[in-house]
Formats: structure tokens, sequence, C-alpha cells
């Protein structure tokens, strides 16, 4: 038994908060069917693809779908057809949750709003997720990660000191409401535990992403300072910041907050003259003069590879970290010894996508058992949904096949077949930094892997 | 301890029969119970004598004290303050009291603290085989670096998320606002849920969770791992990517900056070369996403002059009529004064009195006829000592003033 075993979720979802949110509770056991489109699968045409070439079932390819997919079941539906549309009036009355992130309205539009549900399913808990939520002035503007990001105060405090505000990967407000809305899923279970009602739950990425800067908040309503753009650095603490090792573009990220770090630091450093200067004994004074502090670091940084500076710094008790790219996660020693990072078997239909790493949850219970990711091949549950959970007969599940009701092919794929511009071209443009040429070393890494 | 009801009493809030203790110095347990207490939970506070140490964390508002931390106001608001010195036999007697009333403890500290205070997971649940022990902990329980130091930026550093934002030209950057704790936070929040439902589902179980901060960014930059282990590429830091024109760059406009995402949705260019008019935009050479990128630096002459005719706040507004993504960069400023906030209730008062109080931010998360649960204050260190003692442990009063004036409560 899982925590959330038993718990059935239906959810109508796109990229990225919702899937990331279902990812959640999946992942604690809950039975996540998702109900995909038959066209027009944005996620699953996404790169990367294995060796950067989609393969003939490209939709089964791509390492964002898996990465969002795991721990779920797949049903192709189309919802434009009656039929669809009662095989998912069926779904809601064996659901417990069902969970969508459409624009507002457009459940309704499909006959799937929360009353229209309640009617079928009474104690139906429904997640609805939005850029803005489903009221208010702002309701249907156009939401992604790009529009709530800079929306919700996060560029404005992010950038270089006397830089413009800079953008931050798209990302972190779709994760944020993907952990707020999982978390609101549990909450209403719990209630509906307790009194065999249902819920209907309304989750804004907007006022996530807001609601996260909270002390920011409070501070500019009293005049307070703390939260202004100035790089990595703290307006009370140095050296605070991110400095240059050798190695091709390696940092590590230093944090010297009390007196006594900044002295172990000094020894690390071999006790250099500059750094025995009374005035730099306390945080106001090395504050005073962060940039000559900051300079004097970076010299010395500059001369070891990140990871011996980690281990010397960590050695004498100064908080430091090496910014990891993606092979240093692969190899880190600690993750390892943690199974941070799971790695994930994908079967046949996946063809060349073998096992690939995806990170784990990161909470271990030591009693409750979690279940074992899965990825799945579009519409690779129709039948056991339909035939064992349904109970369609067999001539329902073959007309709806026949119909194109149900499928595991996109009725788009030669048009939506990915084009793939080639790496050299991602590296020009911008998106990559380099391509490692010998990554498939990481095959023979030690895996802690997980098969279905 | 008294339950909280709402006025109309016609619905209860998802967790007003859960009761969790918080020990936590930290901004991701705090901010993990804090989250619960949005949604009716009693949190009790537990602190040590001295506070905890967010009550010193900067910045303050108003004038520096135990009160003031925005920090403190923001993470431990709505949760009940105890005052406790766990260094005494006395002190232990009353959290173990306190511990066999609740469901769950949440913790932070290190081993070493662990043991001065009697909080070793081990022996809280041989005591209390019911409790749920959530620990969150910068690297985790176990590990090579386990006892090693950390910051939010240290973590934001090791969990991947640095190394892919900034200027490819300058050092990596970090994102404001502690965000790496705060992540932390809502998976305490999610694996404090996941150990309540599971001890619903039959005879109350205890357990301990282990949560790594690291491991939680690590989660949150989902297409690192992918591209190098499906491409082997290193993804660029990406915050500078001047080939993007409207494509979730920052830009300048009248009154500061802006963002358009016009990737993700369909026919933008015909819409924006009409409401720019700017029939440019609509040359062959930008039909596609690459040919965008090829010819960034025509589409920016094209575009940006564009975008400087208008206030953030019109773009926005043209945005939402036409359907265009756009995204003003808002400032703190901004966001307290957002209509879209403040019709949707977004934020609370700190006090009834306008005035003398503060717009307090919600959760982004809404249950349709539950209300919030009343008030937003952080308690005062040790504030509702007497009423957790005598009301929700049934000490007698004299017990009580005899613990406080010995300094344990």
């Amino acid at each position: 038994m899982f925590p959330l075993s038993g718990v059935r979720i239906l959810t109508i979802e796109h990229i990225i908060s919702l899937p990331w949110a279902t990812l959640q509770l999946g992942a604690l056991g809950a039975e996540v069917i998702c109900v995909e489109r038959l066209s027009g699968l944005r996620y699953r045409r996404a790169r990367p693809f294995p060796e950067h070439q989609p393969g003939k079932t490209w939709w089964n390819q791509s390492a964002r779908h898996s990465y969002f997919a795991r721990y779920k079941q797949s049903i192709a539906v189309d919802l434009a057809m009656e039929s669809g549309r009662q095989l998912f009036r069926d779904l809601v009355a064996v659901s417990d949750v069902v969970c969508e992130n459409n624009r507002p309205t457009a459940m309704e539009r499909l006959g799937f709003g929360y009353d229209q549900l309640r009617t079928i399913n009474p104690a139906v808990i429904m997640l609805r997720l939005s850029g803005f939520g489903q009221s208010g002035p702002w309701r249907d503007a156009v939401a992604t990660g790009y529009v709530i990001q800079p929306m919700s105060g996060f560029y404005s405090m992010t950038g270089y000191p006397h830089s413009e505000p800079m953008r931050y990967e798209e990302t972190l407000p779709d994760m944020l409401t993907g952990w707020n809305a999982a978390l609101a899923v549990m909450t209403a279970l719990w209630r509906r535990r307790k009194t065999g009602r249902g819920l209907l739950i309304d989750a804004s990425m907007y006022e996530t992403a807001v609601g996260g800067l909270g002390p920011a908040l409070l501070a500019k309503q009293t005049g307070a300072k703390g939260f202004e753009r100035m790089g990595n650095s703290s307006p009370e603490y140095a050296p605070y910041g991110c400095y240059p090792c050798q190695g091709e573009d390696d940092w590590i990220a230093l944090a010297v907050k009390t007196d006594e770090e900044w002295l172990r630091l000094v020894e690390a450093m071999g006790l250099p003259l500059w750094a025995q200067d009374e005035s730099l004994a306390t945080a106001s004074g090395r504050v005073a003069k962060r940039e000559l502090i900051d300079d004097k670091l970076a010299s010395w940084t500059r001369e070891f590879p990140k990871e011996v500076i980690f281990e010397r710094l960590q050695a004498l008790g100064v908080p430091a970290g090496p910014v990891m790219k993606a092979p240093d996660i692969l190899k880190d020693p600690h993750l390892k010894a943690r199974k941070a990072v799971q790695w994930v078997d994908h079967p046949p239909e996946f063809e060349r996508v073998g096992t690939k790493p995806f990170p784990a949850s990161p909470y271990r219970f030591s009693r409750s058992r979690t279940p074992q990711p899965s990825v799945p091949a579009l519409g690779e549950h129709n039948d056991r949904v339909t035939r064992e959970l349904l109970g369609y007969p067999e001539g329902k599940v073959r007309q709806l096949e026949e119909a194109h009701v149900i499928g595991k092919v996109p009725t788009d794929e030669m048009l939506a077949r990915p084009i793939l511009p080639p790496l050299e071209k991602l590296i020009e443009w911008g998106e990559l930094a380099r391509v490692d040429p010998n990554y498939r070393a990481l095959e023979a890494i030690p895996k802690s892997k997980t098969k279905f | 301890m008294a339950r909280r009801k709402e006025p109309n009493g016609r619905n209860m809030w998802p967790l007003e029969d859960v009761t969790i203790v918080d020990m936590c110095d930290g901004v991701a347990g705090s901010f993990g119970t804090r989250l619960l207490a949005d949604y009716g939970a009693n949190i009790i506070k537990a602190e040590p004598p001295e506070g905890s140490a967010l009550r010193r964390m900067p910045p303050f508002l108003n004038e520096p004290g135990p009160d003031s931390s925005a920090w403190h106001v923001f993470l431990n608001a709505g949760k009940k303050g105890m005052r406790l010195d766990l260094l005494t036999h006395e002190g232990r007697e009353l959290l173990d009291r306190l511990l066999a009333r609740s469901e769950a403890l949440v913790i932070d500290d290190s081993s070493e603290a662990r043991l001065s205070r009697g909080l070793q997971p081990s022996r809280l649940l041989q005591r209390h085989p019911h409790l749920l022990v959530v620990s969150v902990r910068p690297y985790g329980e176990h590990g090579p670096y386990a006892n090693y130091k950390a910051d939010n930026l240290t973590l934001q550093a090791m969990g991947g998320m640095m190394g892919v934002n900034g200027d490819p030209q300058k050092e990596p950057l970090s994102a404001p606002g502690e965000q790496a704790s705060m992540m932390a936070g809502r998976n305490v929040s999610i694996a404090l849920m996941a150990g309540l439902l599971d001890q619903g589902l039959g005879e109350p179980r205890g357990q301990f969770v282990d949560l790594s901060e690291m491991e939680c960014v690590l989660c949150e930059t989902p297409f690192l791992l992918g591209w190098y282990a499906y491409v082997g590429a290193i993804l660029a830091r990406c915050s500078n990517y001047p080939r993007l024109v409207l494509d979730g760059d920052v830009r300048p406009c009248k009154d500061g900056h802006v963002c358009l995402a016009m990737n993700s949705v369909t026919k933008p260019w015909e819409i924006a070369a009409t409401v720019f008019d700017e029939p440019g935009l609509l040359d062959e050479k930008f039909r596609d996403h690459f040919g965008r990128l090829e010819n960034w630096q025509e589409l920016d002459r094209l575009a940006t002059p564009r975008l400087k005719a208008y206030t953030k706040q019109e773009l926005f507004r043209i945005g939402l009529q036409e359907g265009l993504p756009v995204g003003p960069v808002q400032t703190v400023d901004d966001l307290l004064a957002c209509p879209q906030l403040h019709d949707r209730g977004f934020f609370h008062r700190t006090a009834d009195n306008e005035a003398a109080s503060l717009l307090f931010p919600g959760t982004g998360i809404r249950f349709d006829g539950v209300g919030f649960p009343k008030g937003c204050h952080a308690p005062s260190l040790g504030q509702h000592n007497r009423e957790i003692a005598v009301k929700f442990l049934g000490l007698p009063e004299q017990r009580v003033e005899s613990l406080t004036a010995k300094g344990i409560l």
C-alpha cells in the first residue's frame, strides 16, 4: 500500500504545472489516468529526443514527455466526439479527483464544469489550475511561464547589480504551482475522508508565484530593504556569491554568514595577508569591502577545480557548493548514495529511449512504500481503462477504435512530426552550451534502476 | 486546543482536526507547516528560549526585534507560539505530552542538536508510535554530505538551478527570495499530507520522513538531465537570450520592461502585425521559430521600437484584448496594487485597523465555499504558552505558573 493507494485521479493536462502536480500524486501511489488528445500533442513533440532524432514513433520519445508522464497511465481520446465525452463521463463516475488546466470555461464548453461533474459523481474533487485563476479581470489572459514569471515580481528582483531585470528559466512558476496544487488535492482528500464531500479547488499560477515572494511583499510595505536586484550578493553578508573555478565554465557558490566562517575561509586560502585585515573581521566590514573581497577570492578559486574547493571548505565548516551541471549530478556520490536519481527503463514502444535518468521525489518514508515509476506510451492504457475499469464490451471498444475515438497513434502524425534544427544551431542560438561527445559513458555509471 | 470554525459553520477547514508541532529554525520546515496552517491545521511553533533563528533573519519590518523579521512574520503566520526549554527534563516531559496529542512533528536541526534536545527520531517514534516525524535538512539525513553546511545560494548551485540561469558571459545567477528552501517547504507540506493520509488508512502508524532540500532543487530544473542523457547536451545559461525576440525575453517598453511569449499561441505574429501596425513582422523569413532565431537582429529592429511606444500595463491590456501572451515585468509595488489580486481576495489584512495593518499574501489556492482561516499573525515568542498548556495539554494553572517561573515555558 502507498500513501495514496485507492485514489483515482483523472486528468486533462497541458504543460507544465498540472502534469507536475499529478506526477507528485502518482509518485505517492495515486492511480493517475491521463486523458490525452489524439492530435496537437505539444509536449510529446518537444525536444530533446534520443540522439536528437525523433524516431518513427516520435510521440513516445520526448524526454520532456517522459519527465512529466512518470507514474501515469495514458488513454488517448478524441473529446470532440460525443462517444469520447461519454467515455470521459464514465471515468468521472469512478474517479475521486478530476484535474484540468485548460483555459477557464473550456471545460464548461465540453460539458465538464464542476456542477456538471457533480451530477455524475457528487463527491468528486475537482482541481482547476490556470494562469490567473477562475475569476477576476485577468482570468482570460493568456498565461505561460514566460508571462507569469515576469508578472509575479521574480524578474524585477532577478539580475546583476545595476543591470536590467533578467529572465529566469520559464518552468519555475509552473513547478511551484504543481507542488501547490498537489498539496491542495491531498488536503481536499483528507477533508473528503472526514466529511464525504467533494470540493472545487481553484489554483492560480500567478498567485502561487507571488505568494512565494511573501516576505518581499511585506518588507516593501514597511520600507525594509533586502529584496533589491543585486545578483547573488546579500546586503548583510560577504563574501556571498558565485566564484570562477578551474575548468570550463565551472563555478563555486560561497555563503559566509558568520565571522567564524570567514576565519575558516581565510585559513583555507592559506592565510593571505589581505584577508587578515582587521576591518574584514566583521560582517559589516566585509560588506563595505565586498568588491575587494570578491576580486581576491576569485583569484584564489580560479586556481582549483570546483570539487577541490568544495571539499576543502566543507571540511572547515564553510558553506560552499559547486554549480552542478548534468554530468556532475549524475556522478555525484551523495546523490548516488541517496538514490536521488532514478533510472527508468522505457518499453519497446519507445524505440531507442532505453534507460534514462530522472530526479526522484525528494522525500523518503521509513514505512510507506512508494510505487515504481513508469512512462506510458500514447494510449497504452486504452484497453485497461475501457475494458477492465469501465467494463466496456469488446464490440464497443472496437467501435471506439474504428471511429478513432480512442487510439494509440496521433491522427496528425505526419503533420506534427517534429523537425529539429541541428545541435550546432542550438549552440549557435544560445539554447545549448555544448555537446559532450562522451555522454554515453554515463551508461556505465552504476544505476539505481527501476523497471516495470 | 480550541478548533477554529468558520463564521457560518457551513464548511470545515480541511485540516482543522490536525495538530502539528513545528520545531524548525529555518525557512523550509516553517514554510511547509505555514502552508498547512493556511488550510486550517493547528500548528504549534515550539521554540527554544532564545526564539527560532527565523526571528533573527533580515530584513526586519520596522525596527529589528524578535517579532519583526519579514521571514518570521510570513512563515509563522497563523501558528500558535510556544516557548519551550528542551535542555531541561521538565521541558522534554512537556514536549512528550504535546507530541502525544499531535499528529506530526517537523524538525530541521543537525544530529548533534537533536541529541542535546532529545529529538532523535528513533527515540521520538519509540515513545510516540503514532507520530509522523518529518526532517528537512539541506542534504537529507544520510549520504556523504549529510553534515555539510549549506545555504540557499549553495543549494541552488548544487541542485542544478543556478547553472542554467544568468548571462553566459557572467557568473550563474540565483533566484530571489530563498527559493531553494521555499521549494523544500512545499515538499515538506506534501510529505506531511502523504504521511497523514497514509496514517488515516488504518491504525495510526507513525514513521520518519527524510527530506533533502538539494533534491527539491534538482526536481525544479526538469530538462537538465534529459538534455544530457538523451543528447549529451549541456544547457546554456539563458537569462539573456537576445535571439529570442518577443519569445520570453525581457524587452524595454515605455515605462519598464515586458515579456511576450509569442511561441505559445497560434497566429500571434498576425495579431502582433495588426496591433502594432508593423506588417514587416509577417515577412517570410520570420515564418517559423528557426527563421526568427536566424534573423533575430532584423526582427528586433522591427519589434522593439514598437514596444517602447506603450507602457507595460498598456501592453498587458492589449494582450488581454487580443489574445497575445504579454507579461509585464511587475515590481512589488505593482503587485500590491494589482487589480487581479485584489479582486480575488488574494491579500488579507494583518489587523482590523487598516492603517496599522499590512497586506498579507495568500497561497494561490481557493477551496470553493471554504474560507481562509482567520488571522495572519505570527506569534510572539511563547505567546500561546498558557493556552496550549492548559487547554490543549490539560495542565493545571499552578503547574503552568511553576514551569513559567522556572523558565521552562
